[in-house]
């Protein structure tokens, strides 16, 4: 073993070069490096984030008087459903997993790639495939059914570009599928000597765990999509209730698909603030293995709640008490990995980076948006708050609170480890706390709104609503700077940043003990591991955390 | 980084590596499962809703075709079981005489589907208003009959291509070193065409035989 | 994964009692549904259709000789699909008018909520 100095520069000291060495396009195209793949993903899905943030920014442009200023209403239609069909199928489904997973995975369980390298970059090409029939539908003048293609106004009524946004929908599933497929047989079978399942860090179970929902649930979702598109171009009556079909049904498909993709957007967020947090307090999770079984019951019992977003379709009342009952369930897991990450603060030696600010805004956002998830599940209150702008600021805590948080804080916590870059700390600072009060001056307001009884999809209303839309407004304003800022100082810094070391952040976990950017086969000798994650306690004698492995 | 440099890597032990292809297959097996099976939860609660109706549709569907093709295909699910179960026993020759009768039986599948396709064209057995069926759920039977019938010739063409990879590989002097995977991963593939249309023939080709 | 038996007969001897036994199974589920057994017709084919898919996996998919991962793998999917199902009829089977259907009028669905139901 040789010890290398904090601030060396690692590609003097390996021989090995790294993996942005090649410049062609096809290199990149083509690529079958899973880090390579990661970079691809999160090119796409950082153009998909500012679609579907411009369609956010109309809206509460227009939003802001309570009269039809410069949308028409079938206008106003098809942006919430483009900002809903890209936000949840182009961003946050793919975001983590595709950009995160694909970079670490194999970094952090010690192998070369993941299994199927070339079933890797074809996800890839199929998700650019289905994106470009979305962003088809876009052009050719937008989808009004909402992201949830509610039949039967999806498949009879509708005139815009259903087909075409189903069709993006549903090729993009199997771009999904195949990163689930490649994840859950990655982790099976390439873990390295010594790596055993419970020495895996917290976010490579968190991203077992969301694959095995995305592998399972995505599929149901296809058939789902592919019965709208047979009913729509073929005629073929399935929903349709003049030949006895029923409309509901589709409810019921859609949603086992839909609300496990809740899960699919957040059980990775999970996986990220836990690697973010024990990092920063310099202390172990306290809990690891509850952590995992939390995680992996969310998977589960996130497939038997579905029907709690059917309380007001015409559901049977005792199915609504068994999923309303699941509901309360399923919120238990997701309260223990709270308590556990506030334990693992306990006498931590917490540092305030900009990655742990964005960590512990999780926590916060995250808990709001669970709580009142738990308000959304009871009957009485779902009857009078649904479809309401109380379910929007719901959802939006858990997914722009909580999963835009953390996909930013893992963006910035990894990314000297992916360019070999550092940015600027202060510029980053400011955006997180930025995001954060941003986000609570956007959403806030809307759980009041939302109470008093303003209805969802809607440009004009009534003007006695018009301060909390205001405020929400100014507030998205806030929050559009701040999430345009990390794309001029990360930009900067790709090109002017100063040389990051192989461990900036003195963290565990076997991703840091390769230089940075990593060499093509990841590591320069295979590594074995001997211990846990998370070896920060004083007492456990973290050794000397910068020095990488290079067998010698 | 190619599949062969993986394998003569020390960090990768060999029973891993001959483990990873089936298991990878499995994971897919049970996503499409489950892709077929949102179809099938479909066809249930339809045809519980409209009892009487389907019993009605479903005296047009043609039981000779349908029959015939549950037997074409499973004897071709049994031919490709052969090939592997050869391969195995380095019986290479044998390996190449079961692929090709696992495609001949594969093509006849089609042909005979391409018939029975046809005959329903004849019968105006297409949802709308030439439908001959009085009741409008009999319709709904059609439906779903297109879609599901439609997807499983479609994975059906998609295993073709499959096992003629494979068919093609082994016709090579020299077999690759992971050529067993390939047969063995193929076959996965081609076995669940078959457990799908076993679970479709019962619910297209019985229905309201007896009444 | 090699296994079975070292004989070359084995090729034959181990897949051919399971085609012999789908063909009578055919044959059986063919003939039977046109007997009048009612809802019987229905139970009985869909129970053969079963046991004809759990041959083919256990035999010739090798199931019946895999590691315990395989069948974690398989089953998962059948698991969650028997939650889809068991929830999904959870539903229908409890509303008020799936015991006893209201008689439809041609063209109009049987699933709309009785009067009764929304105005107790």
């Amino acid at each position: 073993m040789t010890d290398i100095p904090f601030d060396a520069v690692p590609e003097r000291l390996s021989s090995e070069p790294s993996y942005l060495e090649e410049h062609t396009i096809t290199s990149w195209l083509f690529t079958k490096d899973h880090k390579r793949i990661g970079i691809l993903f999160a090119t796409s899905i950082t153009f998909f984030f500012f679609i579907g943030g411009a369609a956010a920014t109309l809206m509460r442009l227009e939003l802001v008087t309570p009269y039809a200023n410069f949308l028409s209403p079938d206008e106003y239609n098809r942006l919430f459903t483009l900002h809903g069909i890209v936000m949840v199928w182009f961003f946050l489904i793919p975001s983590i997993p595709t950009v995160m997973g694909n970079f670490l995975i194999p970094m952090m369980i010690g192998a070369r790639d993941v299994a199927f390298p070339r079933l890797n970059i074809l996800s890839w090409w199929v998700f650019t495939i289905g994106a470009s029939f979305t962003v088809y539908s876009l052009i050719a003048g937008g989808v009004d059914t909402g992201w949830t293609f509610y039949t039967p106004f999806s498949t009879m009524f509708s005139n815009s570009h259903v087909f075409a946004a189903a069709a993006g929908v549903f090729i993009t599933g199997f771009s999904t599928i195949a990163t689930g497929v490649n994840f859950i047989t990655t982790i099976h079978t390439g873990r390295t000597e010594g790596m055993t399942w419970f020495r895996l860090p917290l976010f490579v179970w968190a991203i077992y765990a969301v694959s095995v929902v995305m592998v399972l649930a995505t599929p149901v979702l296809a058939s789902a999509l592919l019965m709208i598109m047979c009913e729509r171009m073929l005629h073929l009556p399935i929903f349709n209730p003049d030949t006895g079909g029923d409309p509901l049904l589709f409810q019921h498909i859609f949603w086992f698909y839909s609300h496990p993709a809740v899960y699919i957007m957040v059980l990775p967020a999970m996986g990220v603030v836990s690697e973010i947090i024990a990092c920063f307090a310099r202390r172990t999770i306290f809990g690891y293995r509850f952590m995992v079984y939390a995680m992996i019951g969310i998977a589960a019992i996130g497939f038997f709640v579905w029907g709690h977003h059917m309380f007001v379709a015409g559901q049977s009342n005792y199915a609504s008490l068994v999923f309303s009952f699941l509901s309360f369930i399923v919120a238990v897991p997701s309260a223990i990995k709270v308590f556990n990450w506030t334990a693992s603060l306990y006498r931590g030696r917490i540092t305030f980076e900009a990655p742990m600010l964005y960590a512990l805004g999780f926590v916060g956002l995250f808990t709001i948006g669970g709580l009142t998830g738990l308000f959304v599940a009871m009957i009485p209150i779902d009857v009078h708050v649904t479809d309401t702008y109380f379910v929007i600021a719901h959802f939006h805590y858990i997914m722009v609170g909580g999963s835009v948080s953390a996909f930013f804080g893992g963006l910035h916590y990894w990314w000297p480890k992916a360019t070999g870059r550092l940015y600027h700390e202060g510029a980053a600072r400011l955006a997180a706390i930025m995001m954060f009060f941003g986000f609570n001056f956007t959403f806030f307001p809307q759980f009041i709104m939302g109470y008093a009884g303003m209805p969802r999809r809607y440009e004009i209303y009534p003007p006695v609503f018009q301060i909390w839309h205001v405020l929400s407004s100014a507030g998205a304003s806030v929050l559009a700077v701040a999430y345009f800022m990390p794309l001029f100082y990360l930009g900067w810094s790709l090109f002017y940043g100063e040389r990051s070391p192989p461990n900036p952040w003195r963290a565990t976990g076997l991703e840091w003990k390769t230089p940075s950017p990593p060499p093509k086969e990841n590591f320069l000798v295979p590594p074995r591991v001997e211990h846990g994650p998370y070896f920060y306690h004083a007492e456990q004698d973290p050794g000397d955390l910068t020095e990488i492995d290079t067998g010698r | 980084m190619s599949g062969a440099s993986f394998i003569t890597k020390e960090s990768w032990s060999d029973p891993e590596q001959e483990f990873r292809a089936s298991f990878g297959m499995w994971v897919f097996l049970s996503t499409e499962l489950l892709f077929f099976g949102g179809l099938f939860l479909a066809y249930a609660e339809l045809r519980s809703q409209n009892y009487e109706a389907f019993a009605e549709a479903g005296k047009h569907a043609s039981f000779f075709y349908g029959t015939l093709n549950t037997f074409i295909l499973m004897t071709s699910s049994f031919a490709i079981a052969i090939a592997v179960g050869a391969q195995e026993r380095t019986d290479i020759k044998l390996v190449r005489f079961a692929l090709v009768a696992t495609l001949v039986f594969g093509f006849g599948f089609l042909i005979v589907k391409g018939l029975e396709y046809h005959e329903d064209i004849e019968e105006h057995l297409i949802p709308g208003a030439e439908f001959p069926s009085g009741m409008p759920a009999a319709q709904m039977f059609f439906a779903l009959y297109w879609v599901m019938t439609g997807l499983h010739a479609l994975h059906l063409t998609v295993g073709l291509g499959v096992v003629g990879r494979v068919w093609l590989i082994a016709r090579r002097a020299e077999l690759p070193e992971n050529f067993h995977r390939t047969l063995e991963v193929s076959a996965l593939y081609w076995h669940l065409i078959d457990v799908i249309w076993v679970m479709l023939y019962p619910i297209f080709y019985l229905v309201g035989r007896s009444t | 994964m090699s296994g079975g038996h070292p004989d070359r007969r084995w090729i034959w001897k181990s897949p051919f009692p399971v085609w012999l036994a789908l063909c009578v199974l055919l044959g059986a589920t063919g003939t039977i549904a046109w007997l009048p057994l009612g809802i019987g017709n229905m139970l009985v084919s869909t129970a053969i259709g079963m046991i004809k898919a759990i041959l083919i996996a256990l035999f010739f998919m090798h199931l019946v000789r895999a590691k315990g991962t395989l069948w974690l793998a398989g089953l998962a999917g059948l698991l969650f699909l028997f939650t889809m199902f068991l929830l999904t009829f959870g539903d229908y089977t409890t509303r008020p008018n799936w015991w006893h259907p209201a008689p439809v009028p041609p063209g109009q669905s049987n699933l709309e909520f009785p009067e009764h139901a929304l105005h107790p």
